[in-house]
């Protein structure tokens, strides 16, 4: 499968928008707002955005090319720009995170709408979110990495 | 907002599989518990001036009540003064992170905020953190004081105080989640972050301004990610002893059923004084860059992996574990499974690993603060984190040794047990 490699514009976007549940489009103006390179692969049922903000962090954007964007996973240094990739999601994640009986260094929320794990250890900064009822048929939860 | 460029190598590193030293876990070192996952009859005893008591509690009261959270007990003064301190209890040990963070609510009984000095940024503005954790970010600002940790001083170590009146109201970039600036929402007093390494973001705020961590706030309160040299980042209080601060070792006994306390010690240094020595212990060095390493579990190779004091639990994918109905952060078998892993040092060390996994449910409803088969799923599927949490840590010395030095003869970061 081919991957195509977009030349990324460092001007942050001031209007950027929303990532999950958003259409695909929101994954070109989030490279932008997170400054990074941009690398779309097509995959059988979907594409995935995969961009690499100057800061080192991974950030990969699973969309349909139709509809919207269904998962978004990062990794790196520090914790990228939740509410920019979380979008409407965000607010949901910090109603379901008030809690601290998993400590201050994992987090898993399991919800009909939404599912998330976040993990913040010593310098590692990993997470992925998805909203289950869009998830393409056939496509597994452990294909978004 | 701006993230410039740090430049640091992305989370991709997969260990390869080299079969390595020993395995097992048994360790026979001088701070043994009888009874515990290590063997061994001795006891630590918390008195001497490189050691300190830590307990497992249901923590502050303010916090309702926390779970398999280690505490113990720090005093803070202004720089230089013996009279402008405050001893603060429930303040979380944390392998996890770098650095000390009070909440400032806690402060005002012999030593008010006010009292240590504000750090500045390089450009004259007075330097604020924010720290985002799993569960939430915390916001304040960064000021110097003086740590007497046991029987050991740290002088003039930049402290996060988060939720400080001084700080300006928190930036945008800063809010990656809830916000936990005070004793309820943080689940503690302070937090004493002894991890693997020496300061808490390192060379990747010192080369850049990165959002979500170090800014500059001027006297208009505008604030700004602003790039901070390494030593004037917060900093691993243990290294800055005057001996004793290559490492540390957390001794906890064996725990098999929900308790409502369990008391061990902290001991400072690792192969600096008769009672730290590696004894029978194990190394496995850890990524130099994320402080990780690998997991082997399920015919699955986790390669985020790490022994973690400030977790609750043992956190890790396995589709075939149900998780509570009421709480699906963690795991409900019908019964307690017995499961095996296999941890993997990056140097090729290895360990056989038996653990359990209680009904959380079950767990939960004794009202116990020390849980020790308390596990839970990392929500999405994805075989890729493996979280030894503080159960891990119940019947054995825990070794963490620091970054940039060595112990036991072996260069850090490494982690032994």
């Amino acid at each position: 499968m081919g991957v195509l490699i977009i030349a990324c514009a460092l001007a942050p976007l001031e209007a950027a928008q929303a990532a999950l549940g958003a259409s695909n489009a929101s994954a070109a103006r989030d490279h932008e707002a997170l400054r990074g390179t941009l690398a779309v692969t097509p995959m059988q049922r979907y594409e995935v955005h995969q961009i690499v903000s100057a800061s080192g962090v991974t950030v990969r954007e699973y969309a349909t090319l139709t509809g919207p964007v269904f998962a978004v996973t990062w990794s790196g240094p520090h914790v990228p720009d939740l509410k920019l990739l979380l979008g409407g999601y965000f607010e949901r994640y910090v109603t379901l995170a008030k809690t601290h009986r998993t400590g201050h260094h994992v987090l898993s929320i399991d919800t009909p709408d939404l599912v998330m794990s976040v993990v913040r250890f010593q310098r590692t900064a990993s997470g992925r979110a998805y909203i289950p009822r869009l998830l393409p048929s056939g496509v597994s939860r452990a294909e978004l990495r | 907002m701006r993230m410039h460029d740090a430049r640091m190598g992305l989370l991709l590193g997969i260990v390869g599989l080299v079969t390595g030293c020993g395995g097992g876990n048994s360790n026979g070192g001088v701070f043994n518990f009888g009874g515990g996952n290590n063997g061994g009859t001795g006891t630590g005893n918390g008195n001497g001036a490189n050691t300190l008591a830590v307990t497992v509690d249901g923590g502050p009261v303010a916090a309702g009540g926390t779970v398999n959270t280690l505490f113990t007990t720090v005093t803070i003064c202004a720089p230089g003064s013996t009279s402008e301190c405050q001893t603060i209890d429930h303040v979380q040990v944390d392998t996890g992170s770098t650095g000390f963070r009070v909440i400032a609510s806690v402060l005002g009984n012999g030593l008010t905020a006010g009292e240590l000095p504000q750090a500045g940024d390089g450009n004259s503005n007075a330097l604020d953190e924010c720290v985002q954790f799993a569960d939430g970010y915390s916001w304040g600002t960064v000021r110097t004081a003086d740590l007497i940790i046991g029987g050991e001083t740290a002088a003039a170590v930049p402290i996060h105080v988060i939720g400080d009146a001084a700080a300006p109201a928190v930036p945008a970039s800063c809010v990656t989640g809830p916000e936990e600036n005070s004793v309820q929402s943080f689940g503690a007093n302070a937090i004493l972050g002894i991890g693997n390494f020496l300061s808490d973001c390192g060379m990747a705020c010192e080369t850049g301004a990165m959002a979500g961590t170090y800014y500059g706030c001027d006297s208009s309160a505008n604030c700004s990610p602003v790039a901070v040299p390494v030593n004037q980042q917060l900093q691993n209080p243990v290294s800055l002893f005057a001996a004793d601060n290559n490492g540390v070792i957390i001794s906890l006994p064996n725990v098999t059923v929900p308790s409502s306390t369990v008391s061990g010690t902290l001991t400072f240094g690792i192969g600096t004084q008769p009672d730290n020595t590696l004894g029978n212990a194990q190394i496995y060095t850890v990524d130099p860059d994320y402080g990780t390493m690998t997991t082997l579990y399920g015919g699955s190779q986790f390669g985020t992996s790490f022994l973690d004091a400030g977790s609750s639990g043992y956190f890790f994918s396995d589709a075939a574990i149900p998780t509570c109905a009421d709480q699906p952060a963690f795991y409900c078998p019908p019964s307690t499974l017995m499961l095996n892993a296999t941890i993997q040092g990056n140097n090729g060390a290895t360990a056989g690993i038996a653990f359990a996994a209680d009904n959380a449910d079950t767990d939960f409803a004794t009202n116990a603060a020390a849980l020790p088969n308390l596990a839970g799923p990392t929500a999405s599927d994805a075989a890729d984190v493996f979280d030894w949490g503080l159960p891990f840590f119940y019947g054995r010395n825990v070794y963490v040794a620091f970054e940039a030095g060595s112990a036991a003869g072996v260069a850090g970061p490494w982690v032994g047990f």
